[in-house]
């Protein structure tokens, strides 16, 4: 049937097809070619300056909540969004924050949360805070790390992406 | 199945003045006439935001904006499959009468609804520019790609359940219900986030939770959506189109016998 169309048609047939095939394929490009997320943590001091490396924060200097019968600790964190895409955990599970504390001794503790708790959506050039709440450490000298990661839906086929860390010594009296 | 498509093609004048007719009927006689395809839609939208921002004080910042580009294409899809479900049944006499391929009927319907949901769109669009919010070319591609597999699954769904419908008139209240639930269980009020892990998977399985979250990527996030999220929804409408045509292609047989 196709055979029997007007050359004239057959030829607007065959340029729509081809324009949709280009098309398709342009958006799977583009899609597949997408920048890997280049995104900056940092943790803050209480001033919410950046830390230094090595510099210990106190705990006694930061800021803690009372929620039933838990204390946590909240540690400031910047992200700095310099990717093509906005990065909200508030909204995309795909997005999420994660803290690890290690003792002293390199152990981990075990006090190890996954957050969602970027408070605001950092678009694209911009910078965003976050609040990483630490819940139940003793005395001590901690090492804590913060990590931004992507998890990926179930029958994606995308790879895995990771983020820059960082880590915070902490001290509590 | 091909010449039937090509069947249907030749018929192409008679589905866009089908289309014109019912647009144009659609709110004939009412007071505000067409304004009612962007009051409709905005109307819900004020609803579910005050219900969502104010009452049960949803977190999501900019709520309305977050809810209206997931509401606008499921409205186009949930009224194509309990609409059209109807729609050789309420066409009886056409049907009787006049020879023409009976796809034309579900085609023209979800056609319709299609066109509407382009119009709102230009409401959506209106918002998210007078809101601030803003429009970013390179996410704005992906959209005609995101609407037109929504409408071949709309179309196959509405092909399957119309002919269905016919023989087993209760499909229509039951296409009902399912879809009062179905809107529940895709992320239109809510994010995908508030879905516990342990039940991603089966959830993953709901073609329209992949077209709302691509929708929203667009026009919410503003960002490149990840097409391999949209494979299963590309493979359940294309089984759709197929399974429904081919169901429809069956059952036609009978059609002047039940109506």
């Amino acid at each position: 049937m196709i055979r029997n169309l007007p050359r004239k048609k057959l030829a607007i047939l065959c340029v729509c097809v081809v324009l949709f095939v280009v098309y398709v394929l342009t958006c799977i490009l583009i899609s597949a070619k997408q920048d890997p997320y280049k995104v900056t943590l940092e943790a803050l001091s209480p001033e919410g300056v950046s830390l230094a490396e090595g510099a210990v924060l106190e705990a006694s200097d930061l800021e803690n909540v009372q929620e039933e019968e838990n204390t946590y600790l909240l540690l400031p964190v910047r992200i700095i969004n310099d990717s093509n895409r906005m990065i909200s955990s508030q909204n995309d599970y795909r997005i999420f924050l994660t803290c690890t504390v290690y003792a002293q001794s390199g152990e981990d503790t075990g006090i190890s949360q996954e957050l969602t708790e970027i408070e605001k959506r950092v678009g694209s050039g911009k910078t965003g805070t976050a609040q990483v709440r630490v819940r139940g450490l003793s005395a001590g000298d901690y090492r804590i790390v913060l990590d931004l990661q992507r998890s990926e839906p179930a029958f994606s086929y995308s790879s895995a992406e990771s983020f820059t860390a960082d880590e915070v010594l902490l001290h509590v009296d | 199945m091909i010449k039937r498509v090509f069947e249907i093609y030749n018929y192409r004048e008679m589905i866009a003045e089908l289309v014109r007719r019912d647009l144009r009927g659609r709110y004939k006689g009412a007071v505000l006439g067409f304004l009612w395809t962007f009051i409709n839609p905005l109307m819900q939208l004020a609803v579910y935001t005050v219900v969502f921002s104010l009452f049960m004080r949803s977190n999501i910042q900019q709520y309305y904006i977050f809810l209206f580009v997931a509401l606008v294409p499921w409205i186009f899809f949930s009224s194509s499959l309990t609409g059209g479900s109807t729609v050789i049944l309420g066409q009886a006499n056409m049907v009787n009468k006049i020879y023409f391929p009976r796809e034309v009927l579900p085609i023209t319907f979800v056609t319709s609804c299609f066109v509407n949901m382009l119009l709102t769109f230009v409401v959506v669009f209106g918002v998210l520019i007078i809101s601030g919010y803003g429009l970013r070319p390179k996410p704005l591609l992906f959209l005609p790609l995101v609407m037109l597999l929504e409408f071949v699954l709309a179309l196959g769904m509405t092909l399957l359940f119309s002919a269905v419908d016919v023989y087993f008139r209760d499909m229509s209240h039951i296409l009902g219900i399912v879809c009062m639930a179905w809107q529940f269980l895709t992320p239109i009020m809510y994010p995908s986030s508030l879905v516990p892990q342990k039940y991603q998977a089966i959830w993953n399985l709901n073609p329209m939770k992949a077209i709302i979250e691509t929708y929203r990527d667009i026009l919410y996030y503003q960002q490149v959506p990840d097409l391999s999220g949209l494979i299963p929804a590309f493979v359940m409408a294309i089984f759709f189109l197929i399974l429904g045509e081919m169901v429809f292609m069956k059952l036609e047989k009978g059609f002047a016998t039940e109506l």
